[in-house]
């Protein structure tokens, strides 16, 4: 076990989508990608596709994988689809409704019939304790040990499956729910016990409560999933399994089954990994990651070679695309939104006549009217072959015919309702498209403070590279980067990441109220969680963790923080930390307040480990066999255009190639527009420069 | 832009050429800009009740002060945006407007809606020619007034805090450093609000530099066309609701809880009621008898009583027209004056924003039902559940304010039961966590919980209250209440029973009990003393 840090052996990097799952192989020595294929996807048992993926390998290249880096939706389908366990939650006296009364805001206004996330525990299965700690860990009231007996006897009863223990205040004390914890273990050993102090010890009772109560509800499932995995592989001579966590990082099938509510977002995380790699290995901090698939699209941001984080979000959110609240999870996770526009969107005009794009969306099946799988109304991708963008016979990918017919008799249904011609209405399609996302973009970007024209656009997902350059040349973006594999970049994804545990530490507390010695107590106990679970990684002992600390700090009375690194935490000086947090304030706010004290609100640390020592990919060989073609499109103003279209592998580093133009790829097809100019780099990333039109 | 016979927008009809593409990809675009300013005010404020709560709407306005987009922000708020702004036009004409130019204002007799609320509003040029406006509603915490959070019992709206007619605080880009001196000489906690002013100032800016921006990009020709044609676009959405309406008239009458002075126990003194009347595209609401006046603070600022109806509307609509000035084009609201919902000066209002609004939405709700199958929804816990908390902390000497709303009960409608310990109708700010509340102030929350069984039985139950139990842990902890529906319990509909009344208590430390009235000034809590705050339960729907 002790060489698995070193570079050597395969990697598959599995991805589980909904309709396919993506497998690649990376050579850890060489960073050759030796095998990159999708199979379906086998929604009843995921791990069906994906160790048929890791057979599939075998038998085609002779050859074991040492490693598999998997990312997985099991969790998150059973939040969704409500097939987790059977769910009772433990709180103080007085608060077991916290799961149902939320923060009393409503998702939607205007609605008479308001529809919210229902608690994942029923109210007969949510029971109280007497007892009561205070903010700063006081014990005000002593538990009174006797009631967890018959709290157990009802739980037996009611055969729960799952348990989630969440007391007030208990992240700044955890004996009382360690103490309920150990009883009901105790009692019923094949229960799924969590508690809020191990989930997640940051402060507001109901977030952190929903967190633990999640992570209790899809417990057994994720457990089991992975127990079932990690055999499997095992049996396959694998030597190790390492899962995908909601903030980009792996860890171990043992840490992954105590703490699933971590894996909720590791869907979309991955993409965004796989973008900072790209950036680190291009040497381009700043980039905004993407991805568009069939029913939607997602953009997020690397900030400084660093993938933007968020410290909390909602899982199930959007039902038939309305807003139910959704259950919120503290834990970080990988900063991305995500909107309804994905090639599969479908166009219509509404009871106004305005033409709007998605959020409907014709799926996988039936998909867009030019699969010929059925479908008949106008989508984004029939608009993409309408006037020609995409290649009849589909995008190197054999499973998919496109039936330009089809799609020319769904779009006409949209034109003649406006009165235009197909072409016209295509254009005005994805137009809007265009803008919904550009949007989506600015919302990743500048609602967040940042300005995209310091940022590179990285285009990956089936979509992506189709649209990228348009939405940079709207938000006024300068470059797109096509990464290599842009159909299968989220596996690409799972590959590069590092092994990663975030741990927070609520303390709220004014820094002329504390001292040194505290802030260091604090950062040893937060070690000390965090060894626990590096501890519980396989192949640690030749592995190289380091340890980021952080401190959130805010002026009295303000309701947001801004982080600050501690380097030292030895020497570290809580004056220091003050005029630091000042001086930050000033740079992202424009101001400082000199007559507000500065507190703390939560400490912060982050142990990481690189898997792969690098992260540049080896470049691909070209095939000058590979014939080039022209294809006609059309252009707004109505006209036909003929255009080159290469395929991908064709081009040769430091190639340039002036738009338009059209670059088809393996299950990607890459939109060049007039005035932009591609050069090949070395390592075979696309670059693409835009000509700016944005405001 | 042109509209055709069937009210359908066709490409290249208008008289610039906007066509129905560039008509959406602008419309969604102002929308948008909505929700950017909101975001940029609320990353950079300090009150719990903005950053967290989001107490706060932003808009973007014509040059004729008419609302064109307006987030989806806090239903209270959105109706009374184009009052505010044409009783700041009213003040300052557009031809008086110049660039970097921005206006305050909160005066409800001056198209405000009550004095917390803090109406800025920016002008957005093109080639020198005022275009439009961006504008921001923010709920400040604290704006003067006789006690902390400016949101208590008293008979004129002098002792309820800083009145500001409209008043040009920033000039050119430059802030009338006189006029922000008087300001914040009159709010308690000044150095909060003037980050809360400064991050208003500069999300309103953001929202200009996009209107601008666009302006340059389509041409502000374009640009204010489709500002007009984005209002016609809800406007003709909303008439296809209404006239789903059979033609008619139709009726209801409620009585308040009281004004914080006097009680009403139903034959009192402050009846609301309201005669609608439908035909073909419009909608005439006529609040002609609706008692006068109240000594207290329920009074509805005529603004409020607007908000209340449009939200009707727009509620009818499912929330899926997107709310403008032009959405409200169909409604006529009748008020007289000197009344509950139209009141003059020297009336107080802040309650009518808060918990008048609610009430006016059940009367509506309960009006209209027998002609909308949809609407008949029970009756919600009726207000917003102000309760305030103040004194001086003695283990530190500091003082402390803490302002909440609390949920209650909604309707239960055919579609299922009401929701639990949620807002209702016309605000949605949210709960403080626990956890924060009693890290800050010498209180302990002992409970917050639903309370079994408030929800109005029937074939669909009421939503359930939620109890709330404050105990004090030090003494001379002043506290005031503005809740309703102590006395007047949420009615069922189509044959569901009424929900629990609210109730409010103090149980003392030494074991008596003191009743208090849903609305209550000045009570005082001494260490160890409980108050006990229920809301009530909403009326549930269908019979047994």
């Amino acid at each position: 076990m002790t060489e698995v840090n070193r570079n050597k052996g395969i990697a598959l990097g599995i991805d589980v989508g909904g309709t396919f799952t993506d497998v690649l192989a990376l050579d850890l020595k060489t960073g050759a990608v030796t095998a990159a294929f999708k199979l379906p996807s086998t929604p009843a048992n995921p791990a069906i596709a994906a160790i048929a993926g890791v057979d599939r390998f075998a038998s085609r290249s002779h050859a074991k994988p040492a490693r598999v880096f998997h990312g997985t939706t099991v969790g998150t389908n059973a939040l969704i689809e409500r097939r987790g366990a059977r769910t009772a939650l433990i709180t103080t006296k007085g608060f077991r409704d916290v799961l149902a009364l939320r923060r009393q805001a409503r998702p939607r206004l205007y609605d008479l019939r308001p529809v919210v996330s229902e608690p994942l525990a029923e109210r007969p299965l949510r029971f109280e304790v007497d007892e009561r700690t205070l903010a700063d860990g006081t014990i005000e009231k002593a538990l009174d040990t006797s009631s967890i007996a018959s709290i157990i006897a009802s739980l037996r009863a009611a055969k729960v499956e799952a348990v989630a223990i969440s007391l007030i205040h208990s992240y700044a004390n955890d004996e009382h729910e360690r103490l309920v914890e150990s009883e009901i273990s105790k009692a019923l050993p094949e229960v799924f016990v969590t508690r809020s102090s191990d989930v997640c010890r940051e402060f507001r009772e109901f977030e952190r409560t929903s967190t633990t109560t999640v992570n209790a509800y899809i417990g057994p499932v994720v457990s089991s999933y992975i127990q079932n995995l990690a055999v499997q592989v095992g049996e396959r001579g694998v030597e190790e399994l390492a899962i995908t966590k909601s903030n980009g990082g792996l860890t171990s099938p043992t840490n992954a089954k105590r703490l699933p509510v971590h894996l909720i977002e590791s869907g979309p995380a991955a993409g965004i990994v796989a973008t900072a790699a790209l950036g680190h290995a291009e040497g381009i901090a700043n980039l905004i990651a993407f991805d568009m698939g069939g029913t939607t699209a997602k953009a997020g941001v690397v900030a400084d070679g660093e993938p933007r984080l968020s410290t909390e979000f909602y899982a199930d959110r959007f039902v038939d695309g309305r807003d139910v609240g959704g259950y919120p999870i503290l834990s970080p996770v990988i900063d991305i939104i995500e909107i309804g526009a994905g090639g599969g969107s479908i166009a219509h005009v509404d009871r106004a006549g305005v033409v709007k794009v998605g959020p409907e969306s014709a799926g996988a099946t039936p998909g867009p009217a030019a699969y010929g799988k059925g479908g008949k109304l106008p989508t984004v991708t029939d608009a993409h072959v309408v006037l020609g963008h995409l290649a009849p016979d589909g995008f190197g990918n054999e499973d998919v015919k496109l039936h330009p017919d089809k799609a020319d008799a769904a779009i006409a249904t949209l034109a003649e309702a406006l009165g235009w011609t197909n072409k016209q209405a295509a254009h005005g399609i994805l137009r809007l498209a265009t803008a919904n996302m550009a949007e989506m973009v600015r919302l990743a970007t500048l609602r967040r403070g940042l300005d995209p024209r310091d940022f590179a656009l990285v285009a990956f997902g089936g979509a992506g590279p189709l649209h990228a350059c348009e939405i940079a040349r709207e938000v006024g973006i300068p470059k797109v980067l096509v990464p290599l594999y842009p159909g299968l970049f989220s596996a690409l994804g799972t590959l590069l990441g590092e092994r990663r545990h975030d741990l927070a530490q609520t303390y709220v507390r004014r820094i002329v109220d504390s001292d040194d010695r505290t802030i260091q107590q604090h950062f040893a106990t937060l070690l000390e969680r965090a060894e626990e679970l590096i501890a519980a990684e396989q192949s640690t002992k030749s592995a190289i963790w380091t340890f980021e600390r952080s401190i959130d700090l805010r002026f009295q009375g303000q309701l947001f923080e801004l982080s600050i690194p501690i380097q030292d935490v030895e020497g570290v000086s809580l004056d220091g930390l003050e005029a630091q947090f000042r001086r930050k304030h000033e740079q992202v706010y424009g101001y400082d307040l000199e007559l507000h004290s500065v507190e703390m609100v939560n400490l912060r640390i982050v142990a990481r480990s690189q898997v792969w020592q690098s992260s540049r990919l080896a470049a691909p060989s070209h095939d000058e066999r590979l014939k080039r073609r022209q294809r006609q499109i059309w252009a707004a103003d109505g006209g036909n255009i003929n255009v080159p279209v290469v395929p991908r592998s064709s081009l040769q580093a430091g190639e340039t190639l002036q738009g338009p133009a059209i670059v088809e790829d393996f299950g990607a097809t890459v939109r060049v527009l007039d005035g932009q100019l591609v050069r090949v780099l070395a390592s075979g990333v696309l670059e693409i420069e835009v000509e700016n039109g944005g405001n | 832009m042109a509209v055709t016979e069937r009210g359908a927008l066709k490409p290249g009809m208008g008289s610039m050429g906007a066509d129905p593409i560039t008509f959406e990809v602008i419309r969604s675009g102002l929308y948008a800009i909505c929700e950017e300013i909101k975001s940029h005010i609320m990353r950079a404020s300090f009150s719990p009740l903005l950053s967290l709560s989001a107490d706060l709407s932003c808009a973007l306005l014509d040059r004729d002060g008419n609302v064109v987009a307006q987030g989806n922000d806090i239903p209270v708020h959105l109706g009374a945006m184009p009052f505010s702004a044409r009783g700041i036009l009213k003040r300052y004409p557009a031809d008086t407007w110049q660039p970097g130019d921005a206006v305050l204002s909160n005066d409800p007799y001056s198209g405000g809606s009550h004095l917390p609320d803090m109406t800025l509003l920016s002008g957005a040029f093109a080639d020198g020619k005022l275009i439009g406006f961006a504008a921001s509603r923010v709920h400040w915490p604290d704006i003067g007034g006789s006690s902390p959070g400016s949101s208590a019992v008293t008979d004129e709206i002098i002792k309820e805090g800083l009145r500001l007619p409209p008043v040009r605080i920033v000039k050119a880009g430059e802030v009338n450093q006189e006029l922000w001196s008087v300001l914040f000489a009159n709010v308690r906690v000044p150095s909060d609000r003037i980050g809360d002013f400064k991050a208003q100032i500069a999300g309103n800016a953001r929202g200009v530099e996009r209107m601008e921006g666009l302006a340059r990009r389509y041409g502000a020709d374009v640009l204010v066309e489709i500002l007009e044609a984005t209002q016609q676009y809800s406007q003709r959405l909303i008439e296809a609701v209404i006239e789903t309406i059979p033609d008619g008239i139709y009726r209801a009458e409620h009585h308040l809880d009281g004004d914080g002075y006097t009680q009403d126990r139903g034959d009192g003194p402050f009846a609301i009621a309201v005669t609608i009347t439908k035909t073909g595209k419009t909608l005439h609401f006529d609040f002609t008898g609706t008692a006068p006046q109240a000594r207290g603070p329920m009074n509805s600022a005529f603004s409020v009583t607007n908000s209340a109806c449009g939200y009707l509307m727009l509620a009818l609509a499912n929330g899926e027209v997107q709310p403008n000035s032009g959405a409200y084009r169909p409604l006529k609201v009748t008020a007289p004056e000197g009344t509950l919902v139209n009141p003059t000066y020297p009336a107080p209002v802040v309650a009518g924003n808060t918990e008048m609004s609610n009430r006016l939405v059940d009367l509506l709700l309960e009006a209209l039902a027998p002609a909308v199958p949809q609407l008949a929804i029970g009756a919600s816990y009726g207000c917003a559940g102000v309760w305030a908390v103040g004194g001086v902390d003695p283990r530190t000497s500091r003082r402390f304010v803490h302002l909440e709303t609390t949920g209650g009960g909604m309707g239960a409608s055919r579609d299922g039961a009401g929701l639990s310990g949620h807002r209702v109708h016309m605000g949605n700010t949210m709960n403080l966590p626990i956890e924060a509340v009693e890290a800050g102030i010498p209180i302990r929350i002992d409970a917050y919980e639903l309370i079994d069984g408030s929800g109005g039985e029937g074939a669909h139950p009421g939503g359930m209250g939620s109890r709330r139990s404050v105990r004090a842990l030090v003494d001379g902890v002043q506290f005031s209440l503005l809740f309703e529906r102590a006395l007047h319990p949420a009615k069922g509909i189509a044959g569901g029973e009424a929900g629990a009344p609210a109730r409010f208590f103090v149980r003392k430390i030494d074991g008596s009990t003191l009743q208090l009235a849903s609305k209550t000034v000045a009570g005082q809590l001494n260490a160890g003393d409980v108050l006990v705050m229920e809301t009530a339960g909403g009326g549930g729907w269908g019979s047994r």
